[in-house]
C-alpha cells in the first residue's frame, strides 16, 4: 500500500465532517433499533432484525464506496502516483455488492413489519389495554372531568381542551401517536401476539 | 437475562469503537492531535487490511449485540 495521497483541505474537511456525522447518526439509529427490537416479538421482531442487517450492509456499502476516492483507491487525491485504479474498482465492486444486499434486507424487513402490523390491526382485540396504576387512573379521571354544562354542549371525546400543550404539539407532529399511546398500543400488540 | 444484556451492550460499544477507530479518530488526530502519526494506523501487513474492514465489522457487531441482548419485558429501554 502506498503512502496516503494529499487531499485538498476543503475536500478533506467536508468528507471528514460528513463521514463523522453519518457514523454518529448510524450509531444512534442502531441504538434506537436495538431498544425497539428488544420490546417486540414474533414477526415484527423478525422484520426489525432484517432491517438492522440491511442498515449494516448499507453502511458497509458507503464505507467501501469511500475507498474509491480515499484509501485504497485515492482517486480524489492530488498525488497521481498514489492512485490505484485496481483497488478503486475493487472498492466499487464491494460497495455495490453490499448495497444490493442491504436494500434486500431492508425490503424483507419492511415486508415482515407490514405483515405483522396488518395482522395486528385486523385482529380483533381479545384483551383490554393494560391497567394503569391507581394514581395515574385518578389523574386521568381528574384531567377528563368536565363541567356539567360542557358535557351537555359537547359529545364525549370532543373538545378535550385540557390536554397539556406538549401533548397537543406531539399529537400534531406525530399524527396522534404520542409516547403514551404508542406504549399502550405496543403493550396491546404484545399481549395479543401469539407466543 | 441481565448478564446476557450486559454482554450485548458490551459487544454494542465494541462495535461503536470499531466504527470510529479508523474513521473519525484519525481525522480528529490529524486536525487537533500532536504531529506524530496516528498510532493505530498501519501502511503494511494485516493492519493495513484491517483498517479497511473495521467499520463494517463494527456495524456487524452492533447488529449481533441486539441479538445477544435479547428481549426484555419492561418498556423503560435497554
Amino acid at each position: 500500500m502506498n503512502e496516503p495521497a494529499h487531499f485538498p483541505t476543503a475536500l478533506y474537511l467536508y468528507f471528514a465532517a460528513g463521514g463523522t456525522t453519518a457514523l454518529i447518526l448510524f450509531a444512534l439509529v442502531t441504538w434506537t433499533w436495538l431498544r425497539t427490537r428488544a420490546v417486540t416479538s414474533g414477526r415484527l421482531r423478525s422484520g426489525l432484525t432484517w432491517l438492522g442487517v440491511g442498515f449494516a450492509f448499507l453502511l458497509s456499502s458507503q464505507w467501501f464506496a469511500c475507498g474509491i476516492g480515499a484509501g485504497p483507491g485515492f482517486l480524489l487525491g492530488d498525488d497521481d502516483s498514489a492512485r490505484q485504479p485496481f483497488l478503486a474498482t475493487a472498492a466499487a465492486v464491494a460497495g455495490m455488492f453490499c448495497s444490493v444486499i442491504g436494500w434486500f434486507g431492508v425490503l424483507v424487513g419492511m415486508r415482515f413489519i407490514h405483515t405483522s402490523l396488518k395482522q395486528g390491526v385486523t385482529r380483533p382485540a381479545q384483551t383490554p389495554t393494560p391497567t394503569r396504576s391507581r394514581r395515574s387512573q385518578h389523574a386521568r379521571v381528574t384531567r377528563n372531568r368536565r363541567h356539567p354544562r360542557q358535557s351537555q354542549m359537547a359529545p364525549s371525546g370532543v373538545g378535550r381542551g385540557a390536554r397539556p400543550h406538549a401533548v397537543r404539539i406531539g399529537s400534531l407532529v406525530f399524527g396522534g401517536v404520542t409516547r403514551d399511546r404508542l406504549t399502550a398500543r405496543m403493550d396491546a400488540w404484545l399481549i395479543r401476539a401469539p407466543a | 437475562m441481565v448478564a446476557r444484556r450486559r454482554v450485548g451492550l458490551a459487544v454494542f460499544w465494541l462495535g461503536v469503537f470499531l466504527l470510529f477507530v479508523h474513521t473519525t479518530l484519525p481525522a480528529l488526530w490529524e486536525l487537533f492531535g500532536p504531529g506524530t502519526p496516528y498510532p493505530l494506523s498501519s501502511l503494511s501487513g494485516l493492519g493495513a487490511i484491517a483498517t479497511g474492514f473495521t467499520p463494517p465489522l463494527g456495524a456487524a457487531l452492533m447488529v449481533v449485540a441486539a441479538v445477544l441482548a435479547g428481549p426484555h419485558t419492561t418498556h423503560e429501554g435497554a
